[in-house]
């Protein structure tokens, strides 16, 4: 598969926006060229969502939207085959595509704070219902809400009670049942009944200071029935206050979390643990891609 | 991509089903390793973002365009690579 992989310029993208009839952008009008021309009979995982080979002025080589890997390389074969008939006109769109015009569409993206704190955050069940059982999203603080994490004076001993503001956006947004699927649903501010984390400096030595991390968070509210998660927090974490980042990061929280979502897949409502863990991201384009609910961040 | 690469994990003998033992209830200090390393994601169920994927669809149009090449998309609900 890495070989056929290798004849094409690969891309993942959100289709969501992409899809939607009244989205003017260019990448949308060129994506719904080729999506309404796929025609899959069985196995669809819903509006536009698939594999994809097509050509850059958008003409449909070959789509999929099955899991089963040998579907797909015999899609790529099937496009690669395609694309060998098609002329260097047909292929190619009449003029280069303007990168700027990405400017309008991808705003989220130049939120990402380099000198801050970008967390993945990684959901799963106590138990697995079935596959897949995790999801991924990512977190971000900028560089003063990060330094907010710590006592502003750290001494062993010394404790900062994390700012609320801070602490109810993780409940909001980030501690949320996405773990089969992507959920639209968030929790408004009423919906938070605890959001509560205390830092302590465990030891300072040279630059660096580490910490552990206690707290817990309720949410639950009723759309239209009852939706909510309790975790119980705990981490540690290193701030390198020479460089003003934290260099370790890990916050677990677990709990019960009940009720569905919407669109995550989750069919069995009743309350059972859930765990989710947040770690330092990493540099990859992936890894700077931005937080599912960024922006209600309100920055 | 991620149910592909389960199937792949099958075949190959992966601890897939571990998650089905796994039994800590409520979090402590004493159970916090067990209960991090069951929510992180195990090596193989990462190894799809080791493909070099161009995070937006409109850069591989551009770099396409460019080189000539097909495209081949993954396109999600949420991006595939993120919250999907």
């Amino acid at each position: 598969m890495q070989k056929l992989a290798a004849e094409f310029v690969v891309a993942a993208d959100a289709c969501d926006r992409m899809q939607k009839e009244f989205c003017r952008d260019a990448d949308a009008l060129l994506f719904r060229k080729f999506a309404k021309q796929r025609t899959i009979k069985k196995g669809n995982r819903g509006g536009a969502q698939g594999h994809y080979a097509v050509t850059p002025s958008g003409e449909l080589l070959a789509a999929s939207s099955s899991a089963d890997s040998k579907v797909l390389v015999e899609m790529m074969k099937q496009g690669l085959a395609k694309w060998a008939t098609l002329s260097r006109e047909k292929r190619l769109l009449p003029k280069s595509p303007d990168p700027k015009a990405a400017e309008n569409w991808r705003r989220k993206e130049k939120l990402y704070p380099d000198d801050g704190l970008a967390l993945r955050v990684i959901a799963r069940d106590q138990k697995r219902e079935r596959w897949p059982d995790s999801n991924l999203d990512y977190a971000w603080f900028r560089k003063d809400e990060a330094r907010a994490l710590l006592p502003a004076k750290p001494k062993k001993g010394a404790k900062q009670n994390v700012p609320s503001e801070l602490v109810q956006r993780l409940a909001r947004f980030h501690l949320l049942d996405n773990v089969h699927a992507l959920n639209y649903t968030f929790f408004p501010e009423e919906a938070i009944e605890k959001a509560r984390l205390t830092s302590t400096v465990l030891q300072v030595k040279g630059d660096l200071v580490s910490l552990s991390f206690e707290g817990e968070t309720r949410a639950s509210m009723v759309s239209p029935k009852k939706i909510g998660y309790e975790p119980k927090l705990l981490g540690r974490a290193t701030y390198n206050l020479k460089k003003q980042k934290f260099v370790s990061f890990e916050l677990l929280a677990v709990g019960m979390r009940w009720g569905l979502g919407n669109c995550n897949q989750r069919h069995n409502p009743a309350p059972a643990l859930m765990g989710i863990v947040f770690t330092l991201a990493g540099e990859s384009p992936a890894e700077r891609l931005p937080p599912a609910f960024v922006s209600r961040y309100g920055w | 991509m991620k149910q592909i690469l389960f199937m792949i994990a099958v075949v190959m003998g992966q601890s897939v089903l571990a998650a089905d033992e796994f039994q800590e209830k409520e979090l402590t200090d004493a159970n916090y390793a067990k209960w991090r390393d069951h929510v992180l994601p195990k090596n193989w169920e990462l190894s799809y973002r080791k493909i070099p994927w161009r995070t937006s669809f409109w850069d591989a149009v551009i770099e396409a365009q460019a080189r000539d090449k097909p495209i081949l998309l993954w396109a999600m609900n949420g991006h595939p690579l993120c919250n999907t």
